[in-house]
């Protein structure tokens, strides 16, 4: 199946250079060392928060898959469900004091798009990176530290609003496709990668263990694999993981996206996707080498090649 | 030089007294934000200074003072409990008000109240501007002024305003305060010793149902 990454290319190690060990997804922790209860993922893949308004049945089955599996599904909207993260959105809604205290996380959105009539309005939430640190500093506080604090970002400039969540001292920043971009052409979902990734490492947050999620319809392994190579820490399948649970077949989903990318990490030489990087890719066409800065296949040279 | 504490180890203290006494006094605020958040005791907490974001919020029964200023978000996401705001107030005061009261004796800066679903705001003092936006229950009183745009986007709840509005916003509608709407904000003011001239209240609350897309459809039908 080709994914929603199909234009970029994995670069497959000579047989002399492989290992011949066996790769494996290592956990993946979020929370720093203030945090009493951080959250360690055992694989990097977990389940996105969905577009839309997805059944509440949907969503108990996605967290109840979630909560057996150690990783974390983030709901669309308050509501005790286990393995899930609790929401700070604009108007609290369905959230108060013990659901902070019990939840296993926070994640906070920065923006509330409500409609006023038929046009959307959008109402600011948290505007700067000061009143971003603020909002943090109140759930710290609510949470007595125990639990990590995430912050998804929505629309605008990619690398500002990732770097001033750092800045502001969340423990990870959700980037997804359908919060922050209008289209889901494959070409929008790539152009996520270089500044997000870039914003992680000009604010200290990749030398600092905070964690770069990114969110998208990635539908196989390979998908995953591009994305940890183009910088993402953790990787949120979205609509694909729904479609698959409403045909049952969610743990089968998961599981072989699993297999494929490690079986991937295997022929690209790496034992765990620690060591995997933009080197371990090749853009396949023009659009691709632009947009995500990757060397072109057939010229090993980023664009512009008459540069290099 | 004092020692400056952070909030962490100032509410870390408080949560220690709140354990073991029921009135617990704390001073030496200056700008910390996030000081006494999700107090789940029914105690009363006094605190002295200039309070910075999000003081008293998600506070769930106790009753707390603040002789000072404070910043943003003051008492946000409160469920239950009181706090009284002995001074000016920043943005967003008792946004998103779940229940109990916030009282401020002074002016509070714009947004106040904004998506409030139920409790009380009172403000002894004028509003800024979008007073009480997207408000979906609670009552909401100010002595004084409002800015523009009061009550934008609002779908229940009700304003009471003793001096000028500024403006209405959109989904907002203004009328004479009715004969018991100004007793019962008289018993409300008399409870916290708040003065103001009762037949000068305007009431605003959400404007009838103006929906583009049931317009659309009827002028189609016809």
């Amino acid at each position: 199946m080709k994914g929603i990454l199909g234009s970029i290319i994995v670069r497959q190690l000579p047989p002399e250079q492989m290992t011949g060990e066996r790769p494996g997804l290592s956990s993946v922790k979020l929370g720093g060392d203030d945090i009493s209860d951080p959250i360690s993922f055992s694989s990097p893949i977990y389940l996105g928060k969905l577009p839309g308004t997805p059944s509440m049945h949907s969503q108990k089955e996605l967290a109840n898959h979630a909560s057996s599996t150690n990783s974390m599904y983030v709901p669309t909207s308050n509501s005790p469900m286990e393995g899930c993260f609790a929401l700070w959105t604009p108007t609290r809604e369905g959230l108060d004091a013990d659901m902070l205290r019990n939840c296993r996380g926070v994640e906070i959105w920065t923006t509330d798009i409500m409609y006023e009539g038929e046009l959307p309005v959008v109402y600011p939430h948290v505007e700067t990176s000061a009143s971003l640190s603020a909002h943090i500093d109140l759930l710290r506080e609510a949470t007595e530290y125990k639990v990590p604090i995430v912050v998804r970002i929505s629309g605008g400039n990619i690398y500002q609003q990732v770097h001033g969540a750092v800045e502001a001292g969340a423990d990870g920043v959700v980037v997804s496709v359908h919060d922050t971009l209008l289209t889901s052409q494959p070409n929008g979902i790539m152009g996520i990668f270089p500044p997000a990734s870039k914003a992680m490492h000009d604010s200290g947050g990749r030398k600092n263990g905070k964690l770069l999620m990114v969110e998208g319809e990635f539908l196989s392994g390979e998908d995953i694999f591009k994305a940890l190579a183009m910088g993402a820490d953790l990787v949120g399948v979205t609509t694909p993981a729904l479609n698959a649970l409403e045909e049952g077949k969610l743990t089968d989903f998961m599981t072989s996206m699993e297999k494929e990318c490690l079986y991937i990490m295997g022929l690209s030489g790496h034992l765990s996707q620690e060591t995997l990087s933009a080197d371990d890719l090749l853009a396949g066409d023009y659009d691709t080498g632009t947009i995500t800065g990757l060397k072109m296949a057939g010229y090993e040279k980023e664009l512009p090649i008459w540069l290099h | 030089m004092p020692k400056v504490y952070a909030s962490r180890d100032i509410n870390s203290v408080l949560r220690q007294q709140l354990a073991s006494n029921k009135a617990v006094k704390v001073g030496g605020i200056r700008g910390h934000h996030a000081i006494c958040v999700a107090v789940e005791k029914n105690a009363k907490v006094t605190v002295e200074g200039s309070a910075g974001d999000f003081f008293g919020a998600l506070n769930r029964q106790a009753s707390i003072i603040l002789v000072g200023r404070a910043n943003n978000y003051a008492g946000d996401s409160m469920t239950g409990g009181e706090l009284l705001l002995e001074g000016e107030v920043g943005a967003g005061v008792a946004a998103c008000l779940g229940g109990g009261a916030v009282v401020v004796k002074g002016s509070a800066a714009e947004d106040a109240g904004a998506g409030m679903r139920d409790g009380t705001l009172i403000v002894d003092g004028n509003a800024g501007d979008c007073l009480g936006r997207r408000m979906l229950g609670g009552t909401i009183i100010v002595t004084g002024k409002a800015g523009k745009d009061v009550g934008r986007g609002m779908r229940g709840g009700e304003i009471y305003v003793a001096s000028d509005v500024g403006g209405l916003g959109r989904g907002a509608s203004i009328s004479e305060a009715s004969h018991e709407e100004k007793k019962r904000i008289g018993v409300l003011l008399d409870k916290y010793g708040i003065k103001a001239k009762l037949a000068l209240f305007e009431k605003v609350s959400p404007a009838e149902i103006e929906d583009d897309m049931i317009r659309i459809v009827v002028e189609g039908v016809e």
